[in-house]
């Protein structure tokens, strides 16, 4: 079979910016999604971690948090937590874009196709949503390096 | 002036032969493989009809891009390499030829003609439907589909999921919805109402900006959503 | 599916008021500190509007990357052995992580 997903899906080199929102999307939702599963281990140890179901003692729980909180205090971990914020404000601001054009505003209206047959749904206001996510996902990580690196 | 046309062979394996093809002034790529075909290489397997965009034929890959090869121009592509190679997401029967059985399965599935109650009336009409111009303006444009199988090729989720209906099947079925002519919308919406159905558009539009014909398929798709999500009767 | 599109939304409210706490007020080092302001991780959870907002956010944030991540897989492959264990494999790991969050706003409100 003729079917390429990996390339299709990954490295759409022909493809309007719709297409790269797509794969922009897909990625940043999954990286997200590892670090929602990390966040709530990580959260779970403020009161004391995997093995406590019952109510913890003030000292042991804050202790538990106290050690997680000095390893990840971790240039490296800092680092992903920048990524994190770029892909989270990214997703965030397209999938707003894609809530709307799917809900059918702001992608034209039917028209009798002219020549050039231009799509109407492909206009300049998806571009500009698109390219404002960009910045906005910059500047989220431009804000999350000021916090986190001094 | 000379141009290099790469064409995708299939025999024995896929490869590129390389065919050097005299420029001449107007030249589409569709007169340069038939250039190459009659006098360099009888064998090249190629699709074509009507050489004027109508009939939908000569969908191929070209220079990466779905397009029909009669109506792209030479010059337009600003290069003198010409890579042409089978459309993507459909099987390959032999070099350029490729097998459109599934496209066609997908389009058959959103029956793609008018259904009225009155099963008699289209036998025995008595007199014209009458549709004013605004109600033909709601699905005209995505009527001009010449099935040429660009959009299905340019698709994301076509190249993974083999049971989503593509582009081309569920725009079409969104033309005939918006026809206020005719009365089968809740057996069409059934049809594309699955897990693997409209749910797996993502709106990335590629099916729109290669469109020869102007449909706008992503448009007509994100309209045709509103109907699955009881937005609308 | 609606549900998606609903839950995105659920996540930019919830999502927007956290990262607010932890980002936006106080200094950040403070914030992440154990009981030391009013802004601190155990101050957060003892407020009862805090504590309901992120427990809101967990459960709407378990849906929506579980169920893109099913949209995912399923495109990737389809029959229904496949879709049937990416369902339940899925749907198990999210309701693992709603209960164990849960638990965590629960135990740190009553420490």
């Amino acid at each position: 079979m003729n079917r390429n997903w990996l390339r299709a899906w990954l490295w759409p080199r022909k493809g309007n910016l719709g297409r790269w929102a797509y794969t922009m999307q897909r990625v940043s939702g999954v990286g997200v999604s590892f670090y929602f599963l990390a966040h709530i281990i990580e959260t779970g140890n403020v009161v004391g971690g995997l093995s406590m179901w019952s109510i913890p003692a003030y000292d042991v729980a804050k202790n538990s948090w106290n050690n997680t909180v000095d390893f990840l205090r971790n240039p490296l971990f800092d680092f992903g937590l920048v990524v994190i914020g770029f892909l989270l404000t990214f997703h965030t601001s397209n999938g707003l874009r894609l809530f709307f054009s799917e809900f059918g505003y702001g992608i034209g209206k039917p028209a009798r196709p002219d020549y050039p047959y231009r799509p109407r749904s492909q206009n300049m206001l998806q571009d500009l949503i698109i390219w404002l996510s960009a910045i906005l996902a910059a500047g989220a990580a431009v804000y999350a390096l000021n916090i986190l690196f001094g | 002036m000379e141009i290099s046309l790469l064409v995708s062979r299939s025999a024995p394996k896929r490869h590129f032969q390389d065919f050097k093809v005299p420029l001449q002034k107007g030249m589409s790529v569709l007169d340069a493989l038939i250039y190459a075909k009659e006098n360099l290489d009888h064998s090249i397997a190629i699709r074509y009809s009507c050489r004027m965009a109508i009939c939908g034929s000569c969908g191929m890959k070209v220079n990466g891009r779905p397009m029909l090869a009669c109506y792209t121009q030479i010059s337009e592509l600003n290069s003198d390499k010409i890579k042409v190679e089978p459309l993507d997401n459909c099987a390959i029967i032999r070099d350029l030829v490729t097998d459109f059985a599934e496209f066609f399965s997908h389009h058959k599935s959103i029956s793609p003609y008018l259904i009225r109650k009155n099963t008699e009336e289209q036998g025995n009409p008595q007199k014209e439907f009458l549709q004013k111009p605004e109600e033909v303006e709601k699905y005209l444009q995505y009527s001009y589909c010449i099935k040429c199988g660009l959009c299905y090729s340019a698709c994301p989720t076509v190249a993974a999921d083999k049971e989503f209906p593509g582009p081309q099947a569920l725009v079409q079925a969104y033309r005939y919805i918006a026809d206020n002519r005719d009365e089968g919308i809740k057996k069409r919406i059934d049809a594309i109402d699955t897990a693997h159905g409209i749910a797996r558009c993502h709106f990335a539009g590629t099916c729109s900006s290669v469109c020869p014909k102007g449909i706008d398929p992503a448009q007509g798709i994100q309209f045709l959503r509103r109907y699955t999500l009881s937005l609308k009767r | 599916m609606l549900l998606h599109y609903l839950s995105g939304i659920g996540i930019l409210v919830s999502g927007a008021v956290h990262l607010a706490l932890v980002f936006f007020f106080g200094s950040y080092q403070e914030n992440i500190s154990f009981d030391n302001s009013v802004f601190s991780v155990i101050a957060v959870y003892r407020n009862f509007a805090f504590a309901l907002t992120l427990e809101l956010l967990l459960i709407f944030v378990a849906f929506h990357a579980f169920n893109g991540l099913r949209v995912i897989l399923i495109e990737l492959y389809q029959g229904k052995k496949w879709e049937m264990s990416v369902n339940w494999i899925l749907t198990a790991i999210a309701a693992f992580l709603v209960i164990y969050g849960t638990r965590t706003v629960l135990l740190a409100r009553l420490i």
